[in-house]
């Protein structure tokens, strides 16, 4: 062969093995099941500070802990080697005292017992100041009981938007009000002080030194002083605080006002129910809310949407926007501000944070998470606090950052978007969510189908109850309920090969065993009869049986349930994911396969531990831990009796669904999974625990191989697609003759797809900020939406200036996005 | 200016021996230009009021020097040997207790209170490795106990089981037990009640008959010094101003001085007026030119108080320092 | 002559018969220093409880704690939603209730407050109402023992080091009084101000921030190794930063505060007699500083024993140890009684013991002390 053949195939050679070297690469990815790393480190690191040091220093590469200060966030934001993602949960309000005006106990006038005087803090408020100065822009300044980031807030920003400009900052306005309340009540200003019956008007406020509260409640005294009050500061840390203002008697006048704080553990899509919850007696059962008074039709109003007293979206807007205006004018909260917490990582780690709450909450992280955008390898990540209780999945820690590294074992069978909170299906092919009519549901998502229909009545041969004596379920026709209707029912399609692609950490396959087992045991507990029997259970089960008409298993493999209930929820995607996981082996504090729980289940009816702490504390016996102390002993005593017997919990029922073959090959995997790591905690995750040290708190996760799903599976839910919007367009309109707006909507730097976007809502105002016309954008194109605005809307504008703002909503992420744009309307 | 005959033969000889210390103040001349000297056996009583140096004279002579000495200098012979020319740790091993002892002021508080008496006795025997074996030294101790009249059941007993008298007889023993040629005892009876005092007395003789043990008694008491002194020294404002034998000085004292202290000690058999010494001695810092008695002597001449009298040496053996003797 | 030897033999008799009388009186004084320390000890608990409970006020709080906190797990929660309004408060009630039963908080405070002082002086320490061990059991004995070889291993390992070389070097000190060496040591004390966690702070900074050879925190590293000794050698780099700091913090004030005490000592006439006597520097360190402040030394040293256990919360907080201060902190702040009540308890009776046996040593160490009797005159 000449020269340049011989050249031309040793290129031809080289590049032929590139090729296939990247082809094998890429194969290796898109080939990969489970977690895309190979391990997951847990340690504790209880300061923010040091952890993001060691962040940067590349030594943890996550810090499960939302962080709120101003400084240290600048900090991650300057740092080329931080990143971080956000939640919106939290939230900071004013809570007044409303007895008086003249309280009964010390005889002092309480102003805030005015509707109007309250009302008037609006006014008195900066809230731009709060969210800049106070927080350092990490958070956003909030009016009303809806959070600026959930569904609801977008849905309804026209009417929140008109509130927000009625009650912005405005100082004189205040005065005014306060004033002439004042005077009415026979108050009497006096060397710039009101003084009541002789003595100065003295405000208690309770201000909460924990956090930013502080500052804030600082911000309001000061506030309230230039009004003419004299405001008695106290500070006090929580467990002081509340006995004061939730547990006294608010007649006795023991405090004015308080700086409160809430968190959502989600991303809430239906706030309904907020109103009633803050502002009427049926929040909650302390003295503070029994003294809550307001107006008749408030709460009508609030009464109405708590119980989803509507039938149509339409009515609900109704209500929404009367329950709005009224809260306003009741204001016996006065809202502050929404706080936004930032979750710092190292720049080039990933993984997917629930936006409500935050990393801890995150349900998909262990399938998203990832680092170097590399194919295995080792992810540190620092938790501020860590094994603090016992893991058990039945009623063990709640503790969210021990949830957090649970939930990377084991995950339910649909999930809430982290983004949005509808449920994701994980291991279900479909659902079909059948609804009586005249309820209003929606559906978004494609794994669920919806349709109404004028009855459902539930089949004789659903489970309904349980007898805990004779160890099994009651039908609906035994327990004499023939007839029994529902409101909902949901058939739910698991996925095909459920069973044989599932499998516990030891190995055991996911049986239909398992999942009984979940029913028997949440029915089981709240039996009197039963020697599991724990008070602590009954009350969630009370509030299940409220609802729960039923439950069928129409075919055993590919499994298929139907799922009759009178709950009624705004999003079919929750009937459906109740319905899923109703079964699923994913308990309350975490995953349980049978044999596993059947150890538990000896233990407790032995009386040596206990799945909850009521019954341990109770009984005075340990509380159930599956992976350290006292407990270890005594489930491993149990598993060798078990094991001998090919013991099957609950025979009269389980028998049918597991043979004492199986059994016994469940507890061989257990016992050698036990030897090999000194614990009993497994999981269907992609991450199994694989060391736990209670002590040095350091826990330790390794990839599971037997996973089936693809890495690829989530990899969409890395980063929430928050919108960016753009408005541009002519800065003069005619009256004229119309005008038409462009607005470009990005994520990072890319296009918006139309499909993804819900809707876009756009607002104007005039000069008075008083709303003048509100419509929809049209979609051009992806990324490109279009406002026309025809002669006959622009020809009702005043003239002066204009302002447009606009609302979008997207569909894969339930943060709505804000812009606006000044203009001048000319004749 | 040495006098004396046996040079040769004197165990102890100390020329010009002077200690000067750094105070806040000034320089205390605490010992200025003192020499004597001693034969074996002889005891030297040195008589002096508080302050006029007498204890640091003692201390000098063992070189046991405070932290803030400015000066030291002269000769101290043992024998043939200058100790002053020797370093301090050959002076430690070689000198300090083995030539020389000292049985020190107030010797209530020199026993450690958590030791065995008689170990502590031992002691200097164990680490100037005099004996082989602890119960060699042990031995040695009893035997010196029986001497100086303590019983031997004290050997285990612990500093404050002892009585005052006890305790200075244990300073005793322990000074004696390496066997030194000169044992400087610095007011040995102060301290301690009239009958004790009698006790200690009987028993510094009866060592200095039986052992023939050379004494430096360091005491203001004229009267107790009489019975052991064999050559008797006035100390004044850190001079020696008199040095005499005995005999000389208690029935001829030459100096003024010394003449008032004689005659203020009470006799038991003669009649006597007592008289005193009016004024106070001079601060042993920047001390008087001239004669440093003068200002309280009642035989001052013109020139005492210009010029500083030599010592002189008068008949009989005695050495005095004053213009009367010129 | 004669006299003394009588008087001598006299005293001799004297002891001897003593011996018997000696022994009855040391028995008596023991059982009356016994049980006026057991009394101490018995109040000294019963105020911890009715203090850490402010007077039974801590009820009222926990009550609210508990309330606020059901309320807030009704919130926005579906599962309730349609329940009645009615039916859901009383629901809430019922929890509160379950909640108040499990904590006993339904009992007056008074009450329980002889019952956990019974309890925690027969050692019967119990279960804790709110937190639980790293492994998870309520057992007040498990809570407390598992980070005790933890906290011992760290506080032990710095505050013996410490003591020792402090006492060392004071005593060199108290020797060559006024010389470089000591004139740095007490111009260095006032870093003694700065609290041990102060200075992990900067040795975290400068070790594990700057030059990246030492661990940030934690007893060992993240994941432990398997192999005992592997295990061992990195729980020992990461004492390092911990033990460091406070040996930074404590030996200055330490050395300083000895090195004086000991000078009081050395200007005794018996040293300066020993030293005549022609022993050495360090042998008259030894039997004529050192052996007659013995019983102080000791008392410092057991007292500084027993309470190494108890650890630090800010210095553990900050290194991330482990240990038992931080643990008790929170018993604190969570009100949690029977934890509280257990390690007042463990730390009342070691120093009742340690006083105790002090006396003791005291005697055997010291013949000028002799237990129960009066001091004798010289």
């Amino acid at each position: 062969m000449d020269k340049m053949s011989r050249k031309t195939i040793k290129t031809a050679t080289i590049m032929l093995t590139l090729i296939v070297c990247m082809l094998a690469g890429t194969t290796m990815a898109l080939a990969r099941t489970g977690a895309w790393v190979d391990e997951v480190v847990f340690v504790m690191e209880e300061d923010q500070n040091k952890a993001v040091a060691r962040i940067e220093s590349g030594e943890l590469d996550i810090y499960t802990l939302g962080i709120s200060q101003a400084d240290l966030f600048r900090r991650i934001q300057d740092s080329p080697k931080l990143a971080y993602e956000v939640s919106y949960g939290s939230y900071n309000e004013l809570t007044f005292n409303p007895a008086g005006p003249v309280f009964s106990g010390t005889g002092k006038l309480n102003p805030f017992a005015v509707p109007a005087i309250r009302e008037a803090v609006n006014w008195l408020i900066d809230r731009d100041y709060l969210t800049n100065e106070v927080l350092g822009g990490l958070g956003a300044p909030r009016y009303t009981a809806l959070n600026t980031a959930f569904a609801d807030y977008a849905r309804y920003a026209d009417t929140i938007r008109q509130l927000e400009l009625k009650y912005g900052y405005d100082f004189e306005k205040a005065k005014e009000v306060i004033t002439r309340e004042m005077t009415k009540l026979g108050a009497t200003m006096s060397g710039g002080k009101w003084h009541f019956r002789g003595e100065p008007v003295t405000l208690i406020f309770l201000i909460r030194t924990e956090d930013e509260r502080r500052i804030m409640g600082d911000y309001v005294a000061a506030q309230l002083e230039k009004v003419g009050f004299v405001v008695d500061r106290q500070y006090k840390r929580g467990a002081d605080a509340t006995p004061i203002w939730n547990a006294s008697e608010p007649s006795e006048g023991k405090w004015h006002i308080y700086t409160g704080g809430w968190i959502s553990t989600l991303v809430n899509r239906d706030l309904a129910s907020n109103f009633s919850f803050f502002y009427t007696k049926r929040g909650m059962n302390s003295p503070l809310w029994m003294a809550y008074s307001p107006s008749t039709r408030f709460d009508e109003v609030s009464l109405k949407l708590e119980s989803g007293d509507f039938s149509t979206m339409e009515e609900r807007e109704a209500l929404f926007a009367e329950a709005l205006e009224l809260s306003m004018k009741d204001s016996v909260r006065v809202w502050l501000v929404d706080r936004v917490s930032v979750w710092p990582r190292s720049a080039d780690t990933l993984l997917a944070t629930d936006v409500g709450a935050g990393m801890s909450a995150s349900r998909i992280w262990g399938m998203t998470v990832r680092k170097d955008e590399k194919v295995g390898g080792r992810v540190t990540i620092g938790n501020a606090s860590m094994l603090v209780e016992p893991w058990n999945p039945v009623a063990g820690t709640n503790w969210v950052y021990d949830m957090m590294i649970i939930r990377g074992t084991g995950q339910q069978a649909a999930i809430p978007d982290p983004f949005t909170g509808l449920y994701q299906s994980q291991r279900v092919k479909k659902a079909e969510v059948t609804c009586i009519e005249g309820l209003p549901v929606t559906k978004t998502l494609d794994w669920v189908d919806l349709n109404f229909i004028d009855k459902i009545e539930v089949p004789g041969d659903a489970w309904i109850d349980w007898d805990a004596k004779a160890q099994r379920f009651i039908s609906v026709s035994e327990a004499g309920k023939a007839g029994l209707t529902a409101k909902s029912k949901i058939t739910v399609y698991y996925e095909d090969n459920l069973f044989r692609d599932t499998k516990w950490h030891d190995g055991s396959p996911l049986s239909l065993a398992d999942m009984v087992m979940k029913l028997v045991l949440a029915f089981d507990r709240a039996k009197p009869e039963s020697k599991l029997f724990d008070a602590s259970a009954q009350v969630a089960f009370r509030s299940f049986q409220e609802t729960f008409r039923g439950i069928r298993i129409v075919n055993e493999d590919p499994l298929v349930i139907e799922y009759y209930t009178d709950q009624v929820y705004l999003d079919s995607e929750y009937l459906a994911g109740d319905a899923a996981n109703i079964m699923w082996p994913f308990y309350s504090q975490g995953p349980g396969a049978w044999h596993v729980l059947a150890l538990g289940i000896r233990a407790e009816e032995n009386n040596e531990l206990a799945f909850s702490a009521a019954k341990a504390d109770k009984e005075k016996i340990e509380w159930m831990s599956y992976i350290a102390g006292p407990s270890l002993a005594v489930l491993g005593k149990h598993l060798d009796q078990a094991a001998s017997e090919a013991y099957i919990p609950y025979a009269p029922t389980m028998g049918k669904y597991v043979t004492s073959q199986q059994a016994a090959g469940r507890y061989a995997s257990l016992k050698k999974w036990n030897q090999e790591r000194k614990h009993f905690w497994l999981g269907t995750g992609p991450l199994y625990l694989e060391q736990v040290h209670p002590v040095e708190k350091i826990a330790v996760l390794k990839r599971f191989e037997d996973y089936a799903d693809s890495a690829e599976k989530w990899a969409g839910f890395a980063q929430p697609k928050i919108a960016e919007a753009e408005l541009s367009g002519p800065s003069v309109i005619n009256r004229s003759r119309g005008a038409t707006f462009n607005l470009a909507v990005t994520f990072d730097g890319k296009p918006y797809l139309r499909q993804d976007i819900d809707y876009i809502k756009y607002m104007v105002f005039d000069a008075k900020d008083a709303l003048v016309l509100v419509g929809e954008a049209e979609a051009v194109a992806d990324g490109q939406w279009q406002i026309s605005l025809s002669p006959q809307e622009t020809g009702r504008l005043p003239i002066g200036a204009t302002r447009i703002e606009v609302v979008v909503v997207p569909t894969v992420v339930s943060i709505p996005s804000f812009e606006s744009l000044q203009v001048m309307t000319l004749p | 200016m040495l006098a004396n005959t046996e040079t040769n033969s004197a165990l102890l000889r100390v020329e010009e021996l002077v200690l000067h210390y750094r105070t806040r103040a000034g320089t205390v001349q605490a010992v200025d230009g003192v020499s004597f000297s001693l034969d074996k056996g002889q005891t030297l009583a040195i008589l002096g009021e508080s302050g006029c140096g007498k204890s640091s004279l003692g201390r000098g002579l063992l070189r046991l020097l405070p932290r803030n000495v400015k000066t030291y200098s002269g000769s101290i012979f043992i024998g043939d040997l200058d100790t002053m020319t020797l370093g301090d740790r050959r002076y430690r091993r070689d000198v300090r207790w083995r030539r020389l002892a000292l049985v020190p002021q107030a010797a209530l508080n020199t026993l450690n209170p958590v030791l065995k008496v008689g170990y502590q006795v031992a002691e200097p025997l164990l680490v100037h490795r005099q004996v082989k074996k602890k119960s060699e030294a042990l031995e040695k101790v009893r035997h010196l106990f029986n001497l100086l009249g303590l019983s031997t059941d004290f050997l285990n007993r612990y500093a404050f089981e002892l009585s005052g008298g006890m305790r200075q007889r244990v300073a005793i023993a322990m000074a004696l037990i390496s066997d030194p040629d000169v044992v400087v005892l610095d007011e040995p009876t102060s301290a301690l009640d009239l009958l004790t005092q009698a006790n200690i007395m009987n028993v510094l003789k009866r060592i200095k008959k039986d052992m023939g043990m050379t004494f430096v008694f360091i005491t203001h008491d004229v009267g107790t010094a009489s019975e052991l002194a064999d050559v008797v020294a006035v100390m004044y404002a850190g001079e020696m101003v008199e040095l005499a034998p005995a005999e000389n000085f208690y029935t001829d004292p030459l100096h003024p001085y010394s003449e008032r202290l004689m005659a203020s000690v009470p006799t038991l058999r003669e009649e006597k007026e007592l008289q005193f010494i009016p004024g106070q001695p001079p601060s042993l810092i920047n001390p008087p030119g001239g004669c440093r008695f003068a200002a309280r002597c009642h035989k001052r001449l013109s020139q005492c108080t210009e010029k500083e009298p030599p010592m002189t040496i008068v008949d009989k053996g005695s050495r005095v320092k004053c213009w009367l003797y010129q | 002559m004669s006299q003394t030897g009588t008087a001598n033999a006299g005293m001799g008799r004297l002891a001897l018969r003593d011996f018997g009388g000696t022994g009855l009186r040391l028995l008596r004084y023991s059982l009356v220093r016994a049980i006026s320390i057991g009394i101490t000890v018995v109040i000294a608990v019963y105020l911890t409880i009715i203090i850490a409970n402010m007077g039974g006020q801590v009820d009222q709080i926990r009550k609210a704690e508990i309330q606020e906190q059901i309320g807030l797990s009704f919130m926005n929660n579906p599962a309730v939603r349609d329940m009645t309004p009615e039916e859901r408060l009383a629901l809430q009630e019922e929890m509160l209730q379950i909640e108040i039963e499990r904590l006993g908080l339904n009992r007056p405070f008074l009450l329980r407050s002889f019952s956990y002082l019974w309890q925690g002086l027969t050692l019967n320490l119990g279960r804790a109402e709110q937190m639980s061990s790293d492994t998870g059991s309520r057992q007040v004995r498990l809570i407390l023992l598992e980070r005790l070889p933890a906290t011992l291993l760290l506080w032990g390992t710095a505050q013996i080091l410490v003591f020792v070389v402090a006492i060392l070097v004071a005593l060199w000190l108290s020797n060559h009084y006024g010389g470089i060496l000591d004139r740095l040591i007490i111009a260095l004390t006032p870093l003694s101000a700065a609290p041990a966690w102060f200075y992990g702070l900067f040795l975290i900074l400068i070790f594990s921030a700057i030059l990246g050879a030492l661990p940030y925190g934690g007893m060992v590293a993240a994941p432990p190794p398997t192999d005992p000794k592997a295990y061992a050698l990195s729980v020992l780099r990461h004492l390092i930063l911990p033990v460091a700091a406070q040996f930074v913090s404590g030996i200055f004030i330490l050395i300083y505060n000895w090195r004086t005490f000991f000078l009081i000592y050395s200007s005794e006439d018996y040293v300066e007699m020993a030293k005549a006597k022609g022993l050495s520097g360090h042998l008259v360190s030894r039997r004529y500083v050192l052996r007659p402040t013995l019983p102080y030394i000791i008392t410092n040293f057991m007292l500084m024993l027993i309470s190494v256990w108890m650890g630090g919360i800010i210095l553990e907080t900050v290194f991330n140890w482990p240990g038992l201060g931080k643990l008790l902190y929170q018993a604190i702040h969570l009100f949690d009684t029977p934890v509280i009540v257990g390690s007042t308890v463990l730390y009342a009776y070691l120093l009742a013991i340690t006083v105790f046996f002090l006396d003791i040593i005291y005697a055997l160490v010291d013949p000028r002390v002799r237990v129960g009797a009066e001091s004798r005159q010289p």
